[in-house]
């Protein structure tokens, strides 16, 4: 098997390989860092890339709750010791990784191992969070991700290890159950037996407006804006026509949505069904400041019918 | 520590933007990791103390970086049939073996499609793969057989209908 994959993936995408002009980019963009004086040139392509970096670790920031007044340092957090090591708990664990410049590198995760422990966190986080009670008929739990809103100065004991390695900092941290009450985001992850998958995404967001990126064959629900409390939407982005467009559209309340760089007309929608909720003035342990204000979930899926998506939604617990 | 960008894009990027492009599966975006690892690259290559190969921590730098993209953009799923006509016109008949393979292999999960990749693609041993996603040499072995047992019941049982 071994020269085989190797030699499909270089046969199908021996196409794919770097040009001149991507170079360019990023030596610019290198040279830029450097402080050099040369004056990069603004194509829009290299204003898309920074663009969508600026919004990810934006949203990823916002995302915490917390408007960083004081906040110097945002941490990562790295893979967590997997379900399948020997060690008790380990599975508990997380890695924060910060650079020199006190500036988050990479962050992954915790993976519990089964749904249970990812219900039981759920169930224990400062906020009321949902999950898929109804899976359909072939489905089962693959993985999870869960990401927790954490810095250094909230860990309840130092760090069991410590090491620098290529400019980064590195300290692993048992996460108490307090501390998962953190929850901020979570990936679940359904298999069934031909690979069709589907995936729940929960997040948590100090956002004063949505911001979506979905695909076709998506179902997503979330709270307006602060001030409708106990509210859902439904809503079903089609592609067959000409970039998306949206079901069911009633009501008069105000959401604002972005996909794909479409900005869509600022249109009323409606109500269909309560599901997610306001979060109210919950905050997170120690959190300067900030908190959130909906939560927003979101089904995507590669072989499920729009009936078994809203299924799946009525069904959260 | 000198870095010589043009040496290290020459050297590994194609075999990174293809990487990008198996965990990302849109080649645009691919790109745009590609672009965000060589900055990395670039900007830690001072504190690079070849505690591993630069291959190895390359190849790091550049996986983490397609997770963190993973894990913070709604991630569109897409049919990675028409993925992969992006790169080139090919045969759309769902017997193209290559496109079949490679279709499952995208669709797996991450920590099952890393290990897949490391191994054979980028021909990592498992020591380095071990240090690399910070887990045990016996965690990585049972991701690879496990990983090998997916691709293969999935290729064998999803040979009838041409998936």
């Amino acid at each position: 098997m071994e020269n085989e994959i190797k030699n499909i993936i270089d046969r199908r995408l021996g196409t794919l390989s770097c040009s001149e002009e991507l170079f360019q980019k990023i030596q610019i963009a290198c040279e830029a860092r450097e402080g050099q004086n040369h004056k990069a040139r603004r194509k829009g392509r290299k204003k898309a890339v920074i663009l969508l970096i600026a919004v990810i670790s934006m949203l990823t920031l916002l995302g915490a709750g917390v408007y960083h007044k004081y906040y110097k340092k945002t941490v990562s957090v790295t893979t967590a010791a997997e379900p399948e090591s020997k060690e008790a708990d380990a599975w508990r664990t997380i890695h924060m990784e910060t650079d020199k410049h006190g500036s988050a590198s990479t962050m992954s995760p915790f993976h519990p191992a089964d749904s249970d422990t990812v219900i039981s966190i759920f169930n224990n986080s400062n906020n009321k969070l949902l999950y898929p009670s109804y899976i359909p008929a072939g489905y089962s739990f693959i993985e999870a991700d869960l990401s927790f809103y954490l810095t250094p100065d909230m860990m309840e004991s130092k760090p069991v290890s410590s090491e620098k390695e290529d400019g980064l900092i590195r300290e692993t941290y048992v996460v108490s159950e307090t501390l998962q009450k953190n929850v901020e985001s979570a990936k679940i992850t359904y298999q069934n037996d031909k690979g069709d998958t589907f995936d729940f995404y929960l997040r948590l967001s100090a956002d004063d407006k949505i911001n979506l990126d979905a695909g076709e064959n998506t179902v997503a629900d979330m709270s307006s804006e602060t001030g409708f409390a106990d509210s859902g939407i439904y809503r079903r982005l089609d592609k067959s026509v000409a970039g998306y467009i949206i079901e069911e559209i009633t009501g008069a309340d105000y959401v604002w949505a972005r996909l794909l760089g479409i900005k869509f007309r600022e249109d009323k929608y409606g109500y269909r069904d309560p599901l997610a909720r306001n979060l109210g003035d919950k905050a997170a342990i120690k959190a300067n400041s900030g908190t959130y204000k909906y939560s927003s979930y979101t089904m995507i899926a590669s072989s499920l019918s729009r009936d078994e998506l809203i299924k799946i939604m009525k069904n959260l617990r | 520590m000198e870095m010589d960008l043009k040496r290290i894009y020459e050297k590994y990027g194609s075999h990174l933007l293809r990487t990008c492009f198996l965990y990302l599966k849109d080649k645009s975006l691919a790109e745009d990791a590609l672009q965000d690892t060589m900055l990395k690259v670039y900007k830690n290559y001072g504190g690079f103390k070849e505690l591993s190969s630069e291959k190895t921590w390359i190849t790091r730098i550049a996986i983490n970086v397609c997770k963190d993209y993973l894990k913070s953009s709604w991630y569109r799923k897409t049919d990675y049939i028409e993925t992969l006509a992006e790169i080139e016109v090919f045969d759309e008949t769902p017997e193209n073996e290559d496109d079949r393979v490679l279709a499952v292999i995208m669709k797996l999960p991450v920590k099952y499609k890393e290990v897949l990749l490391l191994f054979y693609y980028d021909e990592f041993s498992i020591k380095e793969m071990s240090d690399m996603l910070e887990v045990s040499a016996s965690v990585v072995t049972t991701r690879l057989n496990r990983a090998r047992n997916k691709l293969k019941s999935v290729l064998e049982g999803g040979s009838k209908n041409g998936e």
